[in-house]
């Protein structure tokens, strides 16, 4: 029994309507009210506590805590369209109720019992539209609010969140409101509206054909609804929770590795060459090699000459050189030496000019030190001309000697 | 032997490191009706080998010093958390809008990754596009504004596979 007036208690709602929330709130975080909790949020608001209970607003449980009263919870949720998600069994109970009812119907011919059966339907069929409605705009707020991050939460606790309303509510929803499926709510209303069409009409008392056409329209108003909120699930609800699942996968992803940049190998591109496949030239260029080939002038070698050994243009053979020099280190008065090993030893050849460079360039490598006395100089004859050089000295450098040696 | 029409320009833009989109470029219905050839020829020739993805081509040399391939990652990843962190579908905004060169440059200094992006020696946020221009992940547009192409799905693409990898570690772990 309601101790206070009606009107006191809905003045008491609307003055102390943001104290209400934080009461709702309180209790859907806890599932209960905590003694400590809610006196510590009266002292603030300035809310007699006890009110509450006279005013049918809580229920004070055996242990000392409290709950909020349901019929209160949903008013304040229906009025402030903050609704607390059902769980899909509890809306596919709907099934069963109206299934129930409709075999009823069928076979029922008291009147009296006829008309409330409808009566019962046009309720189940009501409550059924509505927890679809709140369910679905609170899924949608839900989602939003996932999508906004407003709590700031992990991307990893983002998807879990996504899938999780995916799997345990659309996916279940869904299967209610599928048209097709004989074993949905929709499916069995669509039975009670073919029921409701032919009795409105055709029923021989009148007060039944006007209750059985409020259930018809009422059946007829639901199934737009549930369309309606269907479509919703599908085409908003799905590929938003979809897309906040693959996004938050995304960047939980992208976040991974900007923590390891390094750790992760990252998509293969192509290392850029610098060279060209297609040089523009690249025919010309071609062509000129490919004629050298196959249009080179034939060579005579005349053998009736007293010249019978053919002479081969000389190519300096720097690694061969190289390797004598090596081997005969250390070597004093390096031009003369060189001088004597091109005459003598390898090409039986004047040492001219060019030679004489191609020999002097070796000893300028890293491995060899070379020494000089600027009051020693030596001279090195060509055809045409005679060179004043400085005597070298060549030997192994340090470095290298110490190597051999160890 | 009779090589695919415009063969010398496929072969040029794919040795170029250009990604040849299926909206925009010609070729890629070339390179898609001559896909095996291709496949052969850059294996053979080059030891290269040509990846198809949904709506591109490219192609991959498999050597690890490549190191644009981590720039152009950390610079998607950085841009995408900074969008969604401005409450934004990034995925739809990278994937269909124009962006301005301004707005991305203040973007990516303000953001908290932008040490990141300091490590690869990212410069100039002008140039580093101009970069992803040249091989076609991103389009340059009139009035210093640019959009990303489809071949930005590569990176994200690789961001789903690095959560995948974090996901079999930490499995291995238990």
């Amino acid at each position: 029994m309601l101790i206070a007036e009606p009107k006191t208690v809905l003045n008491f709602l609307s003055d102390k309507f943001d104290f209400m929330l934080a009461l709702i709130a309180m209790n859907k975080h806890d599932a209960i009210i905590h003694d400590e909790k809610l006196k510590k949020l009266c002292q603030k608001e300035n809310v007699d506590w006890k009110k509450l209970i006279d005013y049918k607003i809580i229920r004070e449980l055996q242990q000392g805590d409290f709950e909020l009263r349901k019929p209160i919870e949903i008013f304040i949720n229906y009025i402030s369209e903050d609704y607390k998600l059902d769980l899909p069994e509890n809306i596919r109970k709907y099934y069963n109720s109206i299934e129930e009812i409709y075999e009823k119907l069928l076979g029922e011919e008291n009147l009296q019992s006829l008309h409330r059966l409808i009566s019962g339907m046009i309720d189940e069929v009501q409550h059924f539209i509505e927890t679809i409605e709140s369910n679905t705009h609170s899924l949608l707020n839900e989602s939003k609010e996932l999508k906004a991050n407003v709590r700031k939460i992990e991307y990893v606790e983002k998807i879990k969140k996504a899938t999780y309303f995916i799997d345990f509510y659309i996916v279940p929803l869904n299967k209610i409101l599928d048209a097709n499926h004989k074993g949905s709510v929709i499916y069995k209303l669509s039975l009670v509206r073919e029921l409701a069409n032919k009795e409105r009409i055709y029923h021989p008392d009148f007060a039944s054909r006007s209750l059985y056409e409020k259930l018809y329209n009422q059946v007829i108003s639901a199934n737009v609804g549930l369309v309606k909120n269907s479509k919703i699930l599908t085409k908003e609800l799905l590929p938003l929770l979809e897309r906040i699942k693959t996004e938050s996968q995304i960047l939980a992803g992208f976040m991974e590795f900007l923590k390891k940049p390094n750790y992760y190998d990252t998509p293969e591109l192509l290392k850029r060459t610098r060279h060209s496949t297609y040089d523009p030239d690249a025919y010309f260029a071609a062509k000129d090699i490919w004629d050298q080939l196959v249009k080179q002038d034939e060579i005579y070698v005349n053998t009736a000459d007293e010249q019978k050994e053919l002479e081969l243009p000389w190519v300096f053979d720097r690694l061969k050189f190289k390797k004598i020099i090596t081997q005969s280190l250390p070597i004093s008065n390096y031009f003369l030496w060189s001088n004597n090993l091109m005459k003598n030893e390898v090409t039986k050849q004047d040492f001219d000019f060019d030679k004489f460079f191609a020999m002097s360039a070796l000893i300028f490598d890293d491995d060899y030190e070379i020494k000089f006395d600027e009051k020693e100089r030596v001279e090195v004859k060509f055809k045409d001309l005679t060179l004043d050089v400085p005597s070298l000295t060549v030997d192994r450098k340090v470095k290298n000697k110490i190597k051999k040696e160890a | 032997m009779n090589y695919p029409s415009q063969h010398q320009q496929i072969v040029k833009e794919l040795l170029d490191g250009k990604f040849i989109l299926s909206q925009s470029n010609p070729l890629y219905e070339l390179i898609k009706a001559n896909l095996d050839f291709y496949k052969d020829f850059f294996h053979a020739s080059f030891g290269y080998d040509i990846l198809q993805k949904k709506t591109y081509f490219f192609l991959t040399s498999n050597e690890s010093n490549e190191k644009f391939s981590r720039d152009i990652t950390i610079f998607v990843g950085i841009v995408s958390y900074e969008l969604d962190n401005e409450g934004k579908n990034f995925q739809d905004l990278i994937r269909f809008s124009i962006f301005e060169y301004d707005q991305v440059d203040v973007m990516v200094r303000s953001s908290i990754y932008f040490n990141v992006l300091e490590s690869i020696d990212f410069g100039d946020t002008r140039r580093f596009l101009s970069r992803l221009s040249r091989i076609n992940i991103i389009e340059e547009l009139e009035g210093d504004k640019f959009r990303f192409t489809e071949a930005i799905d590569l990176f994200f693409d690789f961001a789903l596979t690095v959560l995948e990898q974090k996901k079999e570690k930490q499995l291995s772990k238990k």
